[in-house]
């Protein structure tokens, strides 16, 4: 089976700082990968990285998705491929109300895949079907786009958008940062609900926490732009126990 | 000053066109008004780019055209609005002709006189003289008195005591001519204590124009007089064709308790000038004062606004916001004096613009003078670019560049244009300046 993701050698920097040193990471259809890893270490970087954040300098390595080269597709382009960043610092847009965002990148997603734009009610009954799986507070809607939102709002919101898009890799970033332990769970089962051989995630995180809610098929240990170690959930609760440091001793571990 | 010698050449030349064309009306109180105003236009200079005011403005371009005085256009027509009910008023090519308008706005209560018949009533001429005879007139008068020089078919708009007005009333400015032209829309509107209305100005394109779009000037002058607890609603749309020029001033006196929400956009037009100017004449009274501009190619669009602070417990607000995008260039200056005894004065002003190419300039001047010690007052200037990350945040959801960069520019504005209540001309005016989202 050809895999979903295939990054190689990936080296990225940053403003002449390098934070990618060497990237190998395959993912096929339907697994979960959890990334982990210290402050500093990348986790977020090669997430950005992924749904084509421009900031960044690819000094070499490749990216495939579905067998296509991925860095040479624009931003939208790989959203509407398949690829979904759930962010960490999800962006303020006064002035764009979230209904129409949300319709908006619905019927972009529509259009890429050659199927008619959903008019205003069925659009509506659509966004409201998926809003009460993650007990979204239906007011949201009217609101400006992630503007004034808690920071549990605002993590809803992005679910919210995943499971709209329906994407093939989606890419967690610390969705679990900062969000109390009844947001995580709902967040966590969004995600879960979302699991099938279709679709894979990456679940970028700092804390075992949320792995015990979302079971990963995979963890990698992520320290100075390289994967030092790759181990199944067993491998996220030793990082809990013992913390980093024995990782970066060169313990590296491998299933 | 060989330029300005050469622009009142063909002023004078408009000049005696105009006196050739009043037949018998010469001698009348407005004869000598157009006589009188002409010569202190001649002792006063058009105002070049060392003027501080002015700087912003390309005046010596602007009043380089061969300006003819405009014919008259019988046959008008301006976008219809579905759903706008409203009492209107045209002023084609700087005239209005009070006899043809409908007779709903009599029975509506509004009053409504030519300028000249205005003249000859003691009571109105008392109004509005101070505005016609400032004292030492200067080239921040020019447009002023040019106006009062081609003065021919201005009017006299008055809202009787308590009345309340639900449908607003337009007024449409239309210049359409073969030749270049300038015309001069001159009107008061006095609203009358404890009266309520709300008063739209369109400065748009005849579209039932049977000559091709020519260069215009239309140099508009509206002087305002609100008296005790009446308040306005003022919305200004310019959509003018891409070869005419506005030099528009509202002029504004306000009693006590008197409310004014003024929100103007402007969108058209080649050379675009606004003065403001807000005489606070008694205390509680409240100004907004919000615009919305979008200048584009080589569109330059100059904001001026005072505001003066003379009493106490007066309240002003002033949000101007700007996208500006090719090689356009833009100006904002805000003007606040607060006097002496304007004590609790709340004065607050913010000027944000988005400066999208960068060939594109903007000038932003908060002039912040305060002369009371017990005051309210702040002021604030942004110029940026769209936001990268609010960019890629749009892109990763599979929303293209063009559209994620239309979407920002829609928000940037809304914040002005959700405001504005008269929904027709609020949806009219997204879907002109394609800012739908």
């Amino acid at each position: 089976m050809k895999p979903l993701l295939k990054i190689t050698d990936l080296h990225v920097s940053i403003e002449g700082k390098k934070i990618l040193n060497g990237i190998n990471l395959t993912i096929n259809s339907g697994e979960v990968h959890a990334i982990m890893g210290p402050n500093g270490s990348g986790k977020s970087t090669l997430g950005n990285v992924l749904a084509g954040r421009e900031e960044y300098t690819i000094e070499s390595g490749s990216i495939e998705f579905e067998g296509e080269d991925l860095l040479s597709m624009d931003i939208d382009q790989r959203a509407l491929s398949g690829i979904f960043l759930a962010f960490q610092y999800p962006v303020e847009i006064p002035g764009v109300s979230n209904s129409n965002f949300l319709k908006s990148i619905i019927n972009a997603k529509r259009v890429f895949q050659g199927l008619p734009e959903l008019n205003a009610l069925e659009m509506l009954k659509y966004i409201r079907s998926k809003m009460i799986a993650i007990e979204m507070d239906e007011n949201l809607l009217k609101r400006s786009l992630n503007d004034g939102f808690s920071g549990g709002e605002k993590k809803r919101n992005e679910i919210l958008q995943m499971t709209l898009l329906e994407p093939k890799m989606a890419i967690l970033d610390e969705t679990d940062s900062g969000l109390d332990i009844d947001a995580l769970r709902i967040v966590a089962e969004g995600v879960n609900q979302l699991r099938s051989p279709a679709r894979s995630f990456i679940v970028v995180t700092h804390y075992q926490r949320l792995l015990n809610y979302i079971i990963p098929d995979f963890v990698h240990v992520l320290s100075n732009g390289r994967i030092l170690a790759t181990g199944d959930k067993t491998l996220a609760e030793k990082l809990e126990d013992q913390g980093y440091d024995w990782i970066r001793e060169g313990n590296s571990v491998t299933p | 000053m060989a330029e300005q010698e050469k622009i009142m050449e063909q002023i004078d030349t408009a000049f005696h066109d105009l006196e050739s064309g009043l037949n018998g009306k010469t001698g009348t109180p407005m004869h000598a008004f157009l006589k009188h105003a002409y010569s202190v236009l001649k002792q006063i200079e058009f105002p070049g780019r060392k003027h501080e005011d002015w700087k912003y403005t390309p005046v010596q371009r602007l009043m380089a055209l061969p300006y003819k005085l405009p014919r008259t256009t019988a046959q008008y027509k301006v976008t219809e609005l579905a759903g706008l009910e409203s009492y209107i008023i045209p002023v084609l090519n700087g005239k209005t002709d009070v006899a043809s308008l409908h007779p709903d706005l009599k029975t509506a209560g509004i009053k409504i006189s030519m300028l000249q018949e205005a003249m000859e009533d003691t009571r109105l001429k008392s109004i509005f003289n101070k505005w016609l005879n400032p004292e030492r007139p200067d080239s921040n008068q020019a447009f002023e008195f040019l106006n009062f020089t081609f003065q021919s078919g201005g009017f006299f708009l008055e809202i009787p005591k308590h009345l309340i007005l639900e449908k607003p009333i337009e007024i449409h400015f239309i210049h359409d001519d073969p030749d270049v032209s300038f015309s001069h829309p001159l009107y008061f509107v006095h609203a009358g204590s404890g009266s309520s209305i709300t008063l739209i100005e369109r400065f748009e394109k005849n579209i039932a124009s049977t000559v091709a779009d020519q260069a215009g000037l239309i140099n508009a002058l509206g002087f305002y007089h609100l008296d005790h607890n009446a308040s306005i609603r003022h919305i200004k749309w310019q959509d003018l064709p891409a070869a005419q020029s506005l030099v528009y001033k509202l002029a504004l006196s306000q009693e006590k308790d008197s409310r004014f929400n003024s929100l103007g956009i402007d969108f058209g037009g080649e050379t675009i000038r606004n003065n403001v100017e807000v005489e606070l004449e008694g205390s509680n009274t409240y100004t907004s004062l919000q615009a919305g501009f979008l200048a584009q190619a080589r569109q330059s669009m100059d904001h001026q606004t005072r505001i003066n602070h003379k009493v106490p417990h007066c309240e002003s607000h002033e949000l101007y916001k700007g996208i500006i995008d090719g090689q356009a260039s833009a100006a904002f200056n805000g003007k606040v004096y607060v006097h002496p005894d304007a004590q609790k004065t709340n004065a607050y002003q913010q000027n944000d613009t988005l400066v999208l190419s960068p060939h594109a300039v903007m000038n932003s001047k908060p002039q912040l003078e305060i002369f009371a010690d017990d005051v309210k007052c702040s002021h604030g200037a942004t110029i940026g670019q769209l936001d990268d990350k609010s960019m890629f945040y749009l892109m990763a959801r599979g929303i293209s560049a063009p559209a994620a960069r239309h979407i920002l520019k829609a928000a940037f504005l809304a914040q002005v244009l959700d405001s504005m209540e008269v929904e027709p001309l609020r949806d009219h005016i997204r879907s002109r300046m394609t800012l739908d989202i």
